[in-house]
């Protein structure tokens, strides 16, 4: 094994940490993203709108402010893992949180 | 989570419930004093207050930064720590590349490997048994 090969060794128990303090951010957020979006009663294109404006803003947050503009150096690729691996799990947590905070608000 | 982020935590909630009452509350009102047959013109004059609009947006706004605020700098204690000094690197996460990742090991004094290396198998008992012996001794 060359020694280039050597410096692209990752350390998966590091890449688990990042991940997980990712999924922390997202899930409250999105959260806290549906509820507000239940209270302001948005309805269809609307409230997933805000879903996506508030879930591209956390994360482009999370990147200048964590990552400090160098996503790659805690993420193997983080286009993918920050945008797109959990992006159906927040949608469905935002959806949960804006229909039960609409239902309790209208 | 820092003091001033769980504060602005506790703030941003109450703010986002007392929105969601005030909202609760305008469409009750709403509710009574409308007609459904109303058309849609007239149903356009009953939005939701700017008001609430605002304090909605301002308390996401203020949890959004709290729990920005609830990430500290990753600090390190040495295993042999001496003079009570903390290592940090000033990151707030770890770096993913292992030559990096095992600075922060050499710095703690931490072996990753040592749940291989200190098995009774791999450890010179002769040794060992010669340097306690001679710690005894100097009791």
């Amino acid at each position: 094994m060359s020694e280039d090969m050597f410096s692209q060794v990752k350390s998966s128990t590091n890449i688990q940490i990042n991940k997980q303090r990712l999924l922390y951010v997202q899930d409250i957020t999105t959260l806290l993203f549906g509820l507000g979006s239940g209270i302001l009663q948005l309805e269809s294109l609307q409230g997933f709108a805000m879903f996506f404006i508030g879930f591209c803003f956390i994360n482009l947050l999370y990147i200048g402010i964590l990552c400090k503009f160098q996503p790659v150096k805690y993420y193997v690729n983080p286009l993918q893992e920050i945008f797109m691996d959990n992006f159906v799990r927040e949608l469905t947590g935002y959806v949960m949180s804006w229909t039960f905070s609409y239902a309790i608000v209208g | 989570m820092s003091i001033l982020s769980k504060v602005l935590f506790g703030v941003g909630i109450i703010q986002l419930l007392h929105a969601g009452f005030s909202s609760y509350e305008f469409h009750q009102l709403l509710k009574s004093s409308t007609n459904i047959n109303e058309s849609s013109n007239e149903q356009k004059l009953y939005q939701l207050p700017n008001d609430i609009k605002l304090e909605v947006f301002i308390s996401l706004a203020i949890l959004t930064v709290s729990i920005f605020l609830s990430f500290n700098k990753l600090k390190y204690y040495p295993i042999n720590n001496k003079n009570d000094e903390i290592i940090t690197e000033g990151e707030y996460l770890s770096n993913i590349q292992m030559s990096k990742a095992s600075n922060v090991d050499n710095l703690v004094g931490s072996d990753p490997t040592g749940y291989i290396t200190y098995l009774p198998n791999m450890v010179d008992i002769q040794a060992k048994r010669k340097e306690v012996a001679e710690y005894l001794k100097t009791i």
